[in-house]
């Protein structure tokens, strides 16, 4: 019986779950219906009423949470879409909360009431995380299509004052361009926590082909730097920098992060993954219980090719190390080109350093 | 000597975690037993002292008498320590 923090605590539990493949975090997408229409969201696609039609009931998601308990679920997020829009939102949240799952809500925070926040205080959750989509309400036109800024930031604040762990979250995209180091210096002016997703984004689930939001590597590479030069000033370039390679003859089968090892993650319309990054797996929670579907996604992902050629390779350190952002056709065991190459511009820009040789390298990060 | 009221134990990948029943919920009270933890744990349900405690860890662990009683003396500060006897 140690005293540590409560996040040493989480991180400890998921690293167990995580060795005895037990599924003790489960994202949950409520739905894919959501008040804002970003373009480069992955799920919600503008016609809200077919989609809604396929959503799963009240009941359904309870009888799931009921199952993922039974499973050894401890730690949920709620998302969707937009999540708050289920008009049941408190009753699935109470659901877990009542079993003392703990909660984590992932919202674009526009649709927060003074309600909500009394809710929150009295059930508080494991984490509010606020997508921003734009430090100015242009901004937020631009990215989701509707004004949205003074909204979120206002519920930022007040889940804050109601001293609700809360922190945002930015989502770069082509669309977002001009305001993404904006959103990152208000949070630093506002001493919001802040992290960033993964510069390369998702495909649309439902239009694979679209692909207007994926920034270009020149992209990438420029609003990385301005934001290691917000914190850590100017970024020093470097001359000369390694080819990309590895020195396996043979793939890696499995994946080494928490995705379908310690985590889960049900769609909207029922269907299990090992995680939003990595629609693999694919089976249903309306024809299987969530224990033989979690089965399966340990299988899935178990026979997964890793690329060869990232073993061993000198940008492995400073690669990112989420499996799905490496992989392209996920069976084919090779990373992406365009992945490699801006690993190596980062490091050439400065941004990113090579460890020094022989210096090992680390697990990759379970992501909650 | 006894456990207050309101709290449950539940197991989830080998770690057992004691969690509050009611509806307050202090995330600086998340607290993890191991094995020993959760034994005593769960005999400190029932009134009892510290020398039934040595006794009963005794009968069920390969341990000497000295170190029982160091192992129960400590646990029982702690759970003190951290509000959780009555
Ligand atoms: C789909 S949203 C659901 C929760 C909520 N509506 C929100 O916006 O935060 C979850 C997260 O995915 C991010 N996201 C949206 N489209 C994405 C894409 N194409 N690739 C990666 N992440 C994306 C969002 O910005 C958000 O942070
Ligand atoms: S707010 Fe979230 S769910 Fe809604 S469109 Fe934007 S990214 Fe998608
Ligand atoms: S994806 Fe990254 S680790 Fe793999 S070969 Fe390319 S640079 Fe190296
Ligand atoms: S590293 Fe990538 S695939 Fe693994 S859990 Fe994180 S986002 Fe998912």
């Amino acid at each position: 019986m140690e005293n540590q923090t409560y996040i040493q605590w989480k991180k400890s539990m998921v690293r167990a779950a995580k060795k005895m493949k037990t599924p003790i975090v489960g994202h949950y997408e409520l739905t894919a219906c959501c008040n804002l229409d970003c373009k480069m969201c992955f799920i919600h696609n503008a016609d809200s009423n077919a989609l809604r039609a396929r959503e799963l009931s009240t009941e359904t998601w309870k009888r799931i949470f009921d199952e993922a308990y039974d499973s050894g679920l401890f730690f949920a997020a709620l998302s969707g879409g937009e999540c708050l829009m289920r008009s049941d939102f408190e009753e699935l949240y109470l659901h877990l909360w009542k079993k003392r799952v703990r909660v984590g809500v992932l919202t674009n925070g526009t649709l927060i009431s003074d309600g909500h926040v009394e809710f929150f205080r009295k059930y508080p959750p494991d984490f509010v995380r606020v997508s921003l989509y734009g430090c100015s309400e242009e901004g937020y036109l631009q990215v989701t299509g509707h004004k949205g800024f003074e909204k979120a930031v206002s519920a930022i604040r007040k889940l804050r004052d109601a001293k609700i762990r809360v922190s945002v979250v930015v989502t770069p995209s082509s669309y977002m361009k001009d305001e993404y180091i904006g959103i990152r210096r208000y949070c630093i002016e506002n001493g919001f926590p802040c992290q960033s997703n993964n510069f390369l984004l998702l495909k649309n689930r439902e239009c694979p082909e679209k692909d207007d939001h994926f920034l270009s590597i020149d992209d990438i590479v420029e609003l990385s730097k301005a934001q290691y030069e917000l914190s850590n000033g100017p970024a020093i370039p470097v001359e000369i920098t390694p080819e990309p390679h590895g020195n396996s003859k043979v793939s890696p089968k499995g994946l080494t992060c928490n995705a379908g090892a310690g985590a889960a993650v049900v769609s909207w319309d029922g269907r299990m993954y090992p995680c939003v990054m990595l629609p693999i797996g694919d089976v249903s929670l309306l024809e299987m219980s969530y224990a033989e579907a979690w089965e399966k996604t340990k299988e899935a992902v178990g026979e997964m090719l890793l690329g060869m050629e990232c073993v061993g390779c000198p940008y492995d350190d400073v690669c990112p190390k989420c499996p799905a952002m490496r992989l392209t056709g996920l069976y084919t065991g090779h990373c992406k080109p365009e992945v490699c190459e801006l690993s190596r511009r980062l490091v050439a820009a400065g941004v990113k350093k090579l460890p020094d040789p022989g210096q090992a390298v680390p697990e990759a990060e379970s992501c909650d | 000597m006894k456990l207050k009221d309101g709290f449950l134990l539940r197991t989830v990948a080998g770690q057992t975690v004691v969690l509050p029943t009611g509806d307050e919920l202090d995330l600086n009270m998340m607290i993890t037993l191991n094995d020993t933890g959760k034994f005593l744990w769960e005999r400190l349900n029932e009134d009892t002292t510290e020398d039934a405690l040595v006794q009963a860890l005794l009968g069920e662990y390969d341990v000497d008498e000295a170190t029982a009683r160091i192992a129960v003396s400590n646990f029982v500060k702690k759970l003190s320590e951290n509000g959780f006897l009555a």
